[in-house]
């Protein structure tokens, strides 16, 4: 059953995603050519809202909700572009000519969420599209539960270590002493947390 | 080099396997518009010469005549493909050669190569009218039964997410057989159909199976005025194979039916059965497969040359008066802009509109993921010719 339910609401992403996508607003930096050309025409069959520049902007445009851009080694050796970094919060798509190990490595240190190769052809850049805005969106999620994550881990292992000392000092149970430091959170209206980093932060004050 | 040459095109449809009935209604519309176009002269007084093979249903074989075609009978253009399977096994083919491919088939859509012409409906001309008019006359608890493929499953979820957003919507089961299913596979279903009582159920059955599921419903005892059958595929050829009274009540929506009560589709229907006889049941993909040969010799009369560069440019934005009315090829993605059209077979076996697209028809929009009630508010509801 959990599974099931899960499995559903995943289903029901990917159509959120295309549906994103039908008015998605696509940044495209590229010199005119005839794989510029396709990448436009397919993007507005399937409903994006594009605009091309070259040479690439320092700036994204207002709004931008997706980016491709052309990769070469020529490019990546100019100065750095503010918006092509790895802690992108939107899709950043690579447009290259080889396949090569330099220009993969440049794609993936860049922070590419994903590649369409020249000669550009019209089958791929929806998965291409699709895919990338998965899995940047992914990323995203899980750097947010990843920080929610350690900071939690931080907090419990400064809970513990208050705990230690007040269990110590006041040669009480840990179980009291968490006990101890609940009241003072609840009578101070502050979390836990603080509370320990307080005993902490005075144990520390007393052995220096 | 003479220009007295005759000009060989490829006719790619099976005329046996699962799917035969409907191929072979879309071949002879082929070689019935060919027939057409040289009487009047052929192509500045080339004539039109069809090379055809059966590739019985199967995608590879569908696949090596294409090649066969081009290669060796020297074929610019093809006009074929039902299924999707077997369209996908000849688009590498066409792209390979860069020659031209006319498919006129509804399909299920997100597709787009440079070498194809889409001359059937996308779901935003037939799904989208189906699913708003089914749920405003029967309601939104629905059965889906299919056959297994891939048209079939983005059909259903193209039905399934429209009926999710109506109030009370409920999508009550949704079950696949296989292409050749038998008569005995679809006895459970309409069992479980009958238990479940849905307001109406949404078959995407294609091929021979369709007249089993119609069968075994009326078998079972299910009254189509209460409970219809809506499909996006049944046509005049599957009712004349499982007769008109099994068939009754029935809904299909499809931008053609014999019914079109036009002179001049008349006329064409008359002249056909004159030329073949009745045997073939002109349908939806009947009327798409021939006028994309009109349209195709139309293009080619201006360009001169069926080449896929000479040809292409006079194809794009091309409008035609074809019997459903007048059509026209989107230069963006090269589908074309169809008139929907929703039917219900009556007592005679054949369909009355119950519904229709405002004149000026609707635009393919093969990419669109989510219907919204645009598509179909230009749906003019006609006064209904049964059960009130």
């Amino acid at each position: 059953m959990a599974s099931n339910g899960k499995r559903s609401a995943r289903q029901r992403s990917t159509l959120d995603l295309f549906r994103s996508l039908r008015n998605a607003r696509i940044a495209i930096f590229h010199p005119k050519d005839e794989n510029r050309d396709i990448l436009v025409q397919q993007l507005q069959r399937i409903g994006c809202q594009t605009v091309t520049l070259w040479p690439p902007l320092a700036e994204l445009p207002e709004n931008t909700d997706i980016v491709f851009f052309l990769l070469n080694a020529e490019a990546s050796a100019k100065k750095k572009l503010p918006w092509l970094n790895p802690a992108s919060a939107i899709p950043l798509i690579g447009i290259v000519e080889y396949e090569n190990p330099t220009i993969l490595d440049t794609a993936t240190s860049l922070g590419c969420h994903g590649i369409l190769v020249s000669p550009v052809h019209t089958n791929g850049i929806l998965s291409t599209l699709i895919m990338a805005i998965h899995h940047c969106q992914e990323i995203k999620a899980l750097n947010k539960r990843n920080q929610r994550l350690e900071q939690k881990l931080q907090a419990a292992n400064q809970i513990s270590a208050a705990q230690t000392i007040l269990a110590r000092t006041r040669n009480i149970s840990a179980i009291e002493a968490y006990k101890a430091m609940r009241e003072q959170a609840m009578l101070k209206r502050v979390t836990i947390e603080e509370i320990a980093r307080a005993i902490l932060h005075a144990d520390g004050i007393l052995h220096s | 080099m003479a220009n007295s040459d005759p000009i060989h095109v490829g006719v790619l449809f099976s005329t046996s396997g699962a799917t035969a009935t409907i191929e072979r209604s879309q071949a002879f519309a082929t070689f019935f518009a060919i027939s057409e176009i040289n009487a009047a002269g052929g192509i500045h007084g080339r004539e039109l010469v069809p090379i055809y093979y059966d590739p019985q249903g199967i995608p590879r074989q569908y696949q090596a005549f294409a090649e066969r075609m081009i290669r060796d009978d020297k074929v610019n253009v093809i006009f074929g493909c039902y299924m999707s399977s077997t369209r996908k096994a000849v688009i590498p083919v066409v792209e390979k050669w860069r020659k031209l491919l006319f498919y006129p088939t509804p399909y299920e859509g997100f597709e787009f190569s440079p070498h194809v012409i889409y001359t059937g409906a996308a779901p935003n001309q037939n799904s989208a009218q189906l699913a708003d008019y089914m749920t405003r006359h029967f309601g939104a608890r629905i059965y889906l039964v299919g056959s297994d493929y891939i048209y079939p499953y983005e059909s259903n979820r193209i039905m399934s997410d429209f009926i999710l957003e109506v109030p009370g919507g409920k999508k009550l089961a949704e079950r696949y057989l296989p292409l050749d299913a038998t008569e005995k596979d679809f006895i459970p279903i309409v069992r479980d159909i009958k238990a479940k009582a849905p307001d109406f159920v949404f078959s995407t059955v294609v091929g021979k199976a369709t007249r089993m599921l119609y069968q075994a419903y009326a078998d079972i005892g299910m009254d189509a005025a209460k409970i219809p059958i809506a499909s996006l595929t049944t046509c005049e050829a599957e009712v004349a194979e499982m007769g008109r009274r099994i068939a009754a009540g029935h809904i299909t929506s499809a931008p053609y039916f014999q019914s079109i009560g036009s002179e001049r589709n008349q006329a064409c229907l008359r002249n056909f059965r004159q030329q073949f006889g009745d045997e073939i049941e002109p349908n939806m993909c009947w009327e798409a497969a021939y006028f994309q040969a009109q349209l195709f010799a139309e293009a080619m009369r201006e360009a001169g040359d069926d080449s896929y560069e000479a040809l292409l440019p006079r194809l794009l934005g091309r409008e035609y008066q074809a019997l459903q009315g007048r059509v026209a090829i989107n230069p963006a993605n090269h589908h074309t802009r169809l008139n929907p059209r929703l039917g219900r077979v009556n007592e005679q076996g054949m369909f009355d509109i119950i519904a229709e697209s405002a004149a000026g028809g609707v635009t393919p929009d093969p990419y669109l993921v989510t219907h919204t009630g645009e598509e179909w508010n230009s749906l003019q509801y006609l006064p209904e010719t049964m059960h009130g």
